[in-house]
């Protein structure tokens, strides 16, 4: 998993580098022969480039809507002065309420706790499980999205392939569906990694009762305890 | 200011800002006449407008737009294109008798973008999409990032950009092997 991560990071990081104009002459002359002969490379990179474009196209997008609320903003009311010393004393109790220590950093927390749960079935798939194999190839991979898909088109699913589906859902940042897909397992060999990723999921939804309601029995755990223990600490 | 494609590209949000006020100006009465003047017709005007810029960036870069025609005058072209499209079932869309200045290739094009515009924005986390749009497109630093979306350090901005641009480029390649008519 690891390893295909890390080949998509270099990947990407030279598509990156060459589309910014950032590379030498020589790795520009490297990269170019290197697009020129290699079909999936230049496939690739045209992906690389269409999903900028897109991010770009939708900030863009973004600031049109902030110009559209710009042009058609009512004139504002003359508030009586009352209204306003309300106004800025509630203001400036709020700011007052933000000064205080705040709840753990949990966008941070959830980052440094998550990783995919392993695959299990790598040596033992039957070879006319067709959908399986394909869905685990792309959890595998780090194609979610994709695992998702054949995931979901697989007839009476167990609570192994759930689970599959909700740490997914939470890679590709879904933590109410991943806390649905997660929920039902009843498999008590994967009680503990169910907890976990609920726990997570929760973690990110903000919800801090839910983390300690999920979290709290793993402190014992061999795998996750640490982790339990560290964010529950917080 | 008219706006013109190197407005659109700027670098300076400034430029880019002051050229869409530009497109506002120019587009937004005549697509709320077009539609119909009515409260309802604003809102969708506004939708329409914002759909149709990120049309046009995407037409820009991929060379698409050629620049015959002025920015405002194609922007308005695809909004109508887009309005059409979004109410083709209905029996109520009319010829309209703005200049159309696309041909029909483009129409499909503009079409094209737009259905994949939309299958990002739902299948992509908006933590995501913000994030990205922080790197991509306010050129944002790591540190800023970071700070912003409240990753603890630059390390995990870079891994939650890297995890949300990879999650990003498989939409955008299943998008391509669904649809046998994409040519971006």
């Amino acid at each position: 998993m690891n390893e295909n991560k890390d080949f998509f990071v270099e990947r990407a990081s030279l598509f990156e580098k060459y589309h910014e104009g950032k590379m030498a002459d020589y790795e520009k002359t490297a990269f170019e022969k290197h697009l020129s002969k290699d079909a999936e490379f230049r496939s690739d990179y045209k992906d690389y480039v269409d999903s900028r474009t897109l991010v770009e196209s939708l900030g863009l997008s973004g600031m049109m809507k902030e110009v559209i609320e710009d042009k058609q903003e009512k004139p504002t009311k003359h508030f009586p002065l009352a209204l306003k010393i309300i106004s800025i004393a509630a203001v400036m109790l709020m700011g007052l309420f933000f000064l205080w220590p705040q709840s753990p950093d949990n966008e941070a927390l959830f980052e440094k706790h998550f990783t995919t749960y392993p695959n299990l079935y790598s040596s033992r798939v039957n070879s006319q499980e067709e959908n399986l194999n394909r869905a685990l190839n792309f959890y595998q991979s780090g194609d979610y999205i994709m695992a998702i898909q054949e995931f979901e088109s697989i007839d009476n699913p167990n609570d192994t392939i759930s689970l599959y589906l909700g740490v997914s859902e939470l890679a590709i940042g879904n933590y109410n569906q991943a806390k649905e897909r997660l929920g039902p397992i009843k498999n008590q060999f994967l009680e503990e990694p169910r907890l976990w990723y609920i726990g997570l999921a929760c973690l990110k939804a903000n919800q801090p009762d839910s983390v300690l309601y999920y979290l709290n029995d793993l402190k014992g755990s061999k795998k996750y305890g640490e982790g339990a223990k560290d964010i529950l600490t917080r | 200011m008219i706006p013109k494609k190197e407005h659109i590209l700027s670098h300076d949000p400034r430029v880019q800002k002051e050229a869409l006020e530009a497109i506002y100006d120019y587009c937004f009465p005549k697509i709320v006449s077009y539609i119909g003047n009515r409260k309802e017709g604003h809102l969708e005007a506004g939708d329409i407008l914002q759909d149709a810029v990120a049309v046009v960036y995407q037409n820009i870069r991929s060379d698409t737009f050629e620049g015959k025609s002025s920015i405002n005058t194609y922007t308005l072209s695809i909004c109508k294109k887009l309005w059409l499209y979004r109410h083709r079932s209905e029996s109520r869309v009319q010829i309209s008798d703005i200049n159309d200045e696309m041909m029909v290739g483009e129409e499909k094009e503009a079409i094209v973008r737009l259905d994949l515009l939309k299958k990002v924005t739902d299948r992509l986390s908006t933590d995501c999409q913000d994030l990205l749009k922080s790197f991509y497109f306010r050129k944002s630093s790591m540190d800023e990032i970071a700070k912003k979306h409240k990753l603890g350090s630059v390390q995990a901005a870079k891994n939650k950009k890297w995890r949300c641009l990879k999650v990003l480029m498989t939409i955008v390649k299943s998008f391509k092997l669904d649809r046998d008519d994409f040519y971006l």
